[in-house]
């Protein structure tokens, strides 16, 4: 579930998890629950995100960050 | 010293995973990302290896673990597949099963390019090829423990109904602690663990909710 294309664009799968995310801090569980996508594709998507600084981590909850609200506008 | 014993010598030893220890963890290029195994955790994984992409026991194999696929997710447990191709190749190999089979392959696969993960679950065999991994299947549990190891030659094409019935007594026996009976499908019965003391033999074979043939071969219904 690779986040970004090679023009730096949001992938759709990428979107639908900054969505999901965009108005409470949830868990990965929470995140694969409400997505309907596999826990390790959420997993793996929101470590990939962290590295780009697209999510906000604290106690094991996933928020958006600001950097990432911009490019979903 | 002799060349021979100077290689033996040298040679690596490396543990390979066995029935009850933890799964070597990786972190690997897939067709679906970077994953690690510890993305995994929580859920089962059937983490399997084939020869080579654009092959045609393996084909047969991918369109039959696809098969299996939503079976296998019912169980919380996901799919995995490895060779040592690249990404390239397994997602021109996987765009082709869908236009010549239609056939969507929806699971991973890793591309084992420099057989990290190959060589540390032993999915090599060296006598057989050095350049292709074996078909090799590790069942992985929710704790990351290696709960099976299935080893098939290139030549042969694994049985995925005994995948799909592996998991089902592996999760069957955990959640009863219960052993399950050769050939053994969903709703036969199962069995009872052999009593440790002669007492606990003789309350079994009194029994009347087991089926006892004799105090160590009891099964019931679950």
């Amino acid at each position: 579930m690779a986040c970004v294309n090679a023009q730096g664009e949001l992938s759709n799968s990428a979107k639908k998890l900054l969505h999901a995310i965009e108005s409470d801090a949830l868990t990965p569980q929470e995140i694969s629950k409400q997505m309907g996508a596999p826990l390790f594709k959420v997993r793996s998507s929101l470590r990939e995100m962290e590295d780009l600084e697209f999510v906000t981590v604290k106690d094991e909850r996933y928020k958006i960050s600001s950097k990432a609200k911009e490019l979903l506008d | 010293m002799s060349d021979i014993r100077v290689k033996e010598r040298t040679e690596e030893i490396k543990t390979l995973p066995r029935i009850g220890s933890k799964a070597p963890q990786f972190e690997a290029v897939t067709t679906h990302g970077t994953l690690r195994l510890s993305d995994y955790e929580d859920g089962w994984l059937v983490l399997f290896s084939h020869p080579a992409d654009f092959t045609p026991v393996c084909t047969t194999e991918f369109m039959g673990f696809q098969n299996i696929y939503d079976d296998l997710r019912e169980l919380n447990t996901e799919l995995l597949g490895l060779s040592v191709d690249s990404v390239s190749s397994h997602i021109a190999w996987v765009r082709n099963i869908k236009e010549k089979f239609g056939v969507e392959i929806a699971f991973p696969i890793i591309a084992d390019l420099n057989k990290e993960v190959a060589e540390a679950y032993g999915m090599m065999m060296p006598e057989e090829s050095n350049t292709e991994t074996a078909r090799a299947v590790f069942v992985i549990d929710d704790k990351q423990v290696v709960r099976s190891i299935i080893y098939y030659p290139q030549s042969t094409g694994r049985n995925m109904q005994e995948i799909l019935r592996l998991v089902k007594a592996l999760q069957k026996s955990d959640e009863h602690h219960i052993a399950t009976p050769a050939n053994w499908e969903d709703g036969d019965e199962v069995i009872i663990p052999t009593p440790s003391t002669t007492e606990l033999a003789e309350e079994r074979m009194k029994d009347d909710s087991l089926e006892c043939t004799d105090w160590y071969l009891c099964k019931k219904k679950l």
